[in-house]
């Protein structure tokens, strides 16, 4: 998994290509620069989904920090950006445009932010900068929830997400988070795929399978229970059409697995050691737990404070993990709820698959922003016309637009075939090793191999008579695919 | 295929008091031969028995109401799993062995539902989605009947598909069930407040059952739930709803009932849901099944003592005796009018079913303009080539809701006309409107499948003219710029490898022009696909009104007949006074005499009933 801060090839084209516009229409020139600047920042990721899907939660662990507040009760109520700076601060951006600092506090970890009596419906959103690492590359953007009981929240939401206006969307990709899944939600994913050929793609957004770990209920077991959902969910047709991927995660686990201290550890440790009838009891139901008189040494305040950073079932499952010696520090405590709650299996997908395709998806954003805006702008044709010709020459968007047509459901392949056209163009990352399918150690005499392999199997199937055109067109895609990463391996 | 019987027995929540009256019922109508009312105070007495409170557990799914329905049961019916959602409504009731059987949806010439015994083991079947039984399509409910004390109590549970997810076609079929609930437990878990799809899936609830639950489970796991059950009191006052809120763990009663501990079940909240359903759910059903049973009794006296008492006074004084006949022939004529084609009443009911005819068949229509008109817009601002799948399923479901609000319609209008229509009687005939069997919108299901209709078949594989006949519904095929059948899904892409070929003008006519092409066939299979459901709907709405209208009919004519019989018996009765001996005539006066001496004592014993 190496990170790609080189720029790609074409999105260095796209931006000159924006440059060159603004020197021919210099009328142009501030909302190009615009559009190029927004390319040049980090990759901005929309949190999206139901009330109480888990959104704030995920967020905080991504970040691996405890900035956005959590509640049992509805939230977030106004689109709030977390970006990277070098300084502590918040800022307001109200619908006039107009952006003023604000007053904060951290209350235990989550930022208090004061509106200073600002009524929210009119404030646009709120800009936190953090000076902390994870968003360097990543700009996190917490949106309220949709479904909501205040309406207005709910709508606030949809705006963001789903501008109804021309304009490109603010977020260049969505982790779209669902419980169970509903048929509100497709319908949501779908508005927000709403531009021309990306819609509706899988290209842009992953859905996170939230709150896993209380999908079975808080027995050990919840998170496998969970990856069944998930996987189930990723097979569907509709579902595939509309998302990357599915991927379950325990947003608390997470949050719980960064920032575990050792004051926590000993806690879990005492409860581990204490009789398995005694703990037992009091893990059953997270009254007991909370407030069940017991001679463990745990007062409530601390049970409760355990309870409020694991949850039921983090607690359980720590303790179980100590019980067995499974862990035995905090550091591996930490590890071990991380690795269980799918954060680190959420991450990796983000930069394999979001990351590697940042600067095809930015160039994308660009030039769709460009084209707009020329087209409001009724210039010349050929200016219209050079768009087009950068869009439809980009082999990165060939690809993207095939791997959506294989999720569409449009190639009569069989399963084998068509996971490996995915991977072969870039479905699960667009590394050399990973479009091979091929472990990341490989020498380049198996890349050879394999690369060859591949070529000669997809040449027969874009040049038999008897593929079907939808076929024939990808495999003739994946042939290219191919050649451009033979080449790759020839230059090293 | 055998038919099983009925093995549910009758509950036992009836003692000997309250037959008493039905018994001297019995006596008064063999004095006054009338085996008419004999029979219909022994029918009234069987409803009174057989009596049960049905209550639905509804509510969106993966919220715990199998593994609830389970826990008050004390039997794993209801299979439980993470994933796996309920796929067909599963009635629990009383029966003095264990069974097992699927109700069969009504077929269109049968007026009673088709049963079938199978095994306990065959369950989930039937009930898991997907059903994989054979017949599994045309179960409309699974009935299993189990030796329990609080079903025997006169409770009977259904648990029902949850409601939401990708199939949202479970819904009509949740819908289904609440016309014949007596009330419903609301289910929504203890992880979150009420989101607003739940508040309005509440309030259709509510329009078709007013005795509302709000139940959440899962207490046990969310250290929160006393916050989210305040929260949820909050948006229900918001709304004006009164509703009990019982938090339960369906966990410490899996173990309250394992360790046979009574504090966990107290815990649980299982304790008092329980009593909930039997002390308050089932005995205001128990208490208007009394009112029912009480006002049934009444008007049979009401009938049989004046008849009794005009043959008293024809016996007493033989001078009466004319007058007597004169005031029951005129009365004759009236109850005789009341048979008649003609009566008021009929005009009601005929005019009535007349109007609510051509009322659900409007609201049907108007319903479905607007759908073709959302469903053309969405076709005009989208590619339908690149959409067809999520509008195919967003067409559906507005079908399927327009059917549903439309069936909703249908049932309360049905309420209001059998009550004006029993204005013209006397009496009391909340019995025939609390029974009203209307079709189950289930059935209107029947119109086709809008994502089955030929675009899948038309994607993927070659468009050959077979599979553009064969779409039928879709059609969704094109000829593509370069001769060749394509499939429509590909044109986006293929255009702009063929670029370079055609020329860039030529190829960006060449796309409007198909997306036109695409979004006339679009529209068209909307239409074609709208108006078959519509005249599928509105097919299953009219059998339903006639069913409606033949019920009230019925039982009003039933009761025209006896009103009937009852002038002529008295007016018999009086002729025969006229014509015999003294002696015959005192015998009869002193029997009529003591059995009407009963009717008070009688008539107390009904008031004590109607009063629990």
């Amino acid at each position: 998994m190496t990170d790609t801060p080189r720029r790609s090839q074409l999105l260095t084209d796209v931006l000159d290509l924006g440059h060159q516009i603004s020197t021919e229409v210099p009328s142009l020139r501030n909302d190009l620069a615009e559009i190029t600047d927004r390319a040049e920042q980090p990759l901005r990721v929309a949190i999206a989904g139901k009330v109480k899907a888990g959104k704030s939660t995920l967020l905080n662990a991504l970040v691996g920090d405890e900035l956005a507040p959590t509640d049992a009760g509805e939230c977030t109520k106004v689109v709030t950006w977390y970006q990277h700076g070098l300084v502590y601060r918040v800022e307001m951006t109200t619908h006039d445009g107009e952006t003023s600092q604000l007053p904060f506090k951290r209350e235990d970890g989550a930022i208090d932010v004061d509106l200073e009596g600002q009524d929210i419906n009119q404030i646009e959103k709120l800009t936190v900068e953090w000076p902390v690492k994870t968003l360097e590359d990543m700009t996190l953007i917490d949106t309220p929830g949709i479904a909501s009981l205040s309406t207005n929240i709910s709508a606030r939401s949809h705006s963001f997400l789903a501008p109804d206006d021309e304009k490109s969307t603010p977020s260049d990709a969505v982790i779209y988070l669902l419980r169970h899944l509903h048929a509100s939600d497709v319908s949501f994913l779908h508005s927000f795929h709403e531009d021309e050929y990306a819609q509706p793609s899988p290209i842009n957004c992953v859905a996170v399978l939230s709150r896993a770990d209380e999908v079975a209920a808080g027995r050990l077991d919840a998170m496998s229970s969970a990856g069944k959902i998930a996987r189930r969910y990723g097979e569907d047709a509709r579902l595939r059409r509309l998302v990357q991927t599915v991927i379950p995660v325990a947003g608390l686990l997470a949050q719980a697995g960064t920032g575990l201290r050792e004051l926590e550890y000993r806690r879990l440790v005492k409860l581990a050691e204490a009789g398995e009838a005694e703990t037992d009891r009091l893990m059953l139901t997270a009254d007991r737990f909370a407030a069940a008189p017991t001679d463990l040494g745990l007062d409530e305040v601390q049970r409760r404070a355990l309870l409020g950073r694991l949850g039921l079932f983090g607690v359980r499952l720590a303790v179980h993990s100590i019980r067995t010696g499974d862990v035995g520090s905090t550091a591996s405590l930490a590890t071990m709820l991380r690795d269980e709650s799918g954060i680190d299996a959420l991450r990796t997908t983000l930069l394999d698959v979001f990351g590697a395709r940042r600067d095809t998806l930015k160039a994308r954003s660009a030039l769709l922003a460009m084209q707009r805006l020329v087209a409001e702008h009724d210039t010349s044709e050929a200016l219209d016309a050079r768009i087009e010709r950068t869009i439809a020459g980009a082999h990165e968007f060939t690809e993207l637009r095939i791997l959506n047509e294989i999720r569409a459901g449009g190639l009569d392949l069989d399963p084998d075939s068509l996971a490996e056209i995915e991977r072969l163009l870039g479905g699960s990352g667009t590394q050399l090793n990973r479009r091979l399918g091929l472990p990341d150690d490989s020498s380049p005499e198996k890349q050879k191999a394999t690369v060859l392999e591949e070529l000669t199997r997809w040449r027969e199937r874009a040049e038999s008579p008897l593929s079907a055109r939808p076929l024939a067109s990808a495999a003739r895609v994946a042939v290219r695919t191919c050649e451009g990463i033979f080449a790759e391996i020839a230059s090293i | 295929m055998t038919n099983a019987q009925t093995t549910t027995a009758t509950t036992t929540t009836t003692d000997a008091s309250d037959l008493a009256p039905a018994k001297a019922i019995l006596r008064l109508a063999d004095a006054a031969d009338r085996p008419d009312l004999n029979q219909r105070s022994h029918a009234a007495a069987n409803r009174f028995a057989d009596q049960t409170c049905t209550i639905a557990v509804v509510g969106e799914f993966k919220m715990g109401k199998s593994s609830m329905v389970n826990a008050i049961a004390n039997a794993p019916l209801c299979p439980v799993d993470d994933d796996v959602a309920t796929a067909k409504p599963l009635e629990i009731r009383n029966a003095n062995e264990p069974m097992v059987a699927v109700v069969y949806k009504l077929d269109e010439d049968e007026t009673k539902r088709r049963m079938r015994e199978i095994e306990f083991e065959q369950i989930p079947s039937y009930v898991s989605e997907p059903p994989t039984a054979d017949d599994a399509e045309n179960v409309a409910l699974v009935r299993v009947g189990l030796p329990r004390k609080l079903f025997a109590g006169g409770l009977a549970l259904i648990d029902t598909p949850g409601v939401g997810g990708l199939g949202s076609a479970h819904t009509a079929l949740t819908m289904s069930v609440l016309p014949s609930a007596d009330a419903v437990l609301f289910v929504s878990d203890a992880s979150q407040e009420l989101t607003a799809p739940e508040l309005d899936f509440l309030d259709v609830v509510i329009s078709m059952c007013q005795r509302v639950t709000l139940v959440m489970p899962k207490i046990d796991f969310y250290p929160q739930w006393r916050r989210i059950v305040d929260l949820n009191r909050g948006h229900l006052e918001r709304r004006g709803l009164d509703i009990p809120i019982i938090p339960v763990s369906t966990v410490l009663r899996k173990m309250a009932i394992e360790s046979n501990d009574s504090e966990l079940n107290a815990e649980s909240g299982y304790g008092e849901l329980i009593s909930h359903m039997r002390d308050t759910l089932a005995a205001s059903t128990r208490s208007s099944a009394r009112e029912e049973y009480a006002s049934s009794l009444r008007e049979i006296i009401a009938e049989l003592k004046p008849q009794l008492e005009s043959e008293l006074a024809v016996l007493g004084d033989p001078e009466e005796s004319a007058r007597q006949v004169r005031e029951l022939e005129s009365q004759k004529e009236r109850a005789q009018n009341l048979r008649n084609q003609a009566s008021r009443w009929q005009q009601t009911l005929s005019d009535g079913t007349t109007d609510l005819n051509s009322d659900v068949e409007h609201d049907l229509r108007a319903r479905f303009r607007e759908i073709v008109k959302d469903a053309e817009l969405a076709v005009e601002t989208n590619d339908p080539a690149k959409t067809w799948d999520d509008f195919s399923a967003w067409l559906s479901d507005r079908v399927n809701t327009a059917i549903v609000q439309n069936y909703t319609l249908l049932h309360q209008r049905s309420v209001q006309l059998g009550e004006r229509v029993s204005s013209h009687f006397d009496a009391d005939h909340r019995a025939v409107t609390d029974r009203l069997e209307i079709a189950d919108p289930t059935s209107f299901r029947s119109a086709p499948e809008f994502e089955d209709s030929g675009i899948h078949e038309a994607k993927g594989a070659f468009g050959s003219s077979f599979t553009m006949l064969r779409g039928g519904m879709g059609g969704m095929v094109m000829v593509g710029v370069l001769g060749a059948a394509a499939p429509i899904a590909l044109a986006a892409w293929v255009a702009p490898a063929v670029a370079g070929l055609v020329g860039r003008k030529t190829l960006k006519e060449e796309k409007d022009r198909s997306l036109l092409q695409r979004r006339m066939q679009a529209k068209q299979a909307v239409r074609k696909y709208t108006d078959e459901a519509q005249f599928v709907a509105s097919k299953e709405a009219r059998d339903g009104l006639r069913h409606v209208n033949r019920q009230l009919r019925d039982h009003f004519m039933e009761r025209a007949e006896e009103l009937s019989t009852s002038t002529s018996e008295s007016l018999a009765a009086a002729q025969q006074a006229l014509r015999s001996t003294q002696e015959s005539r005192d015998k009869r006066m002193k029997v009529v005499q003591n059995i009407l001496a009963e009717v008070p004592k009688v008539s107390a014993q009904i008031d004590a009933i109607a009063a629990g």
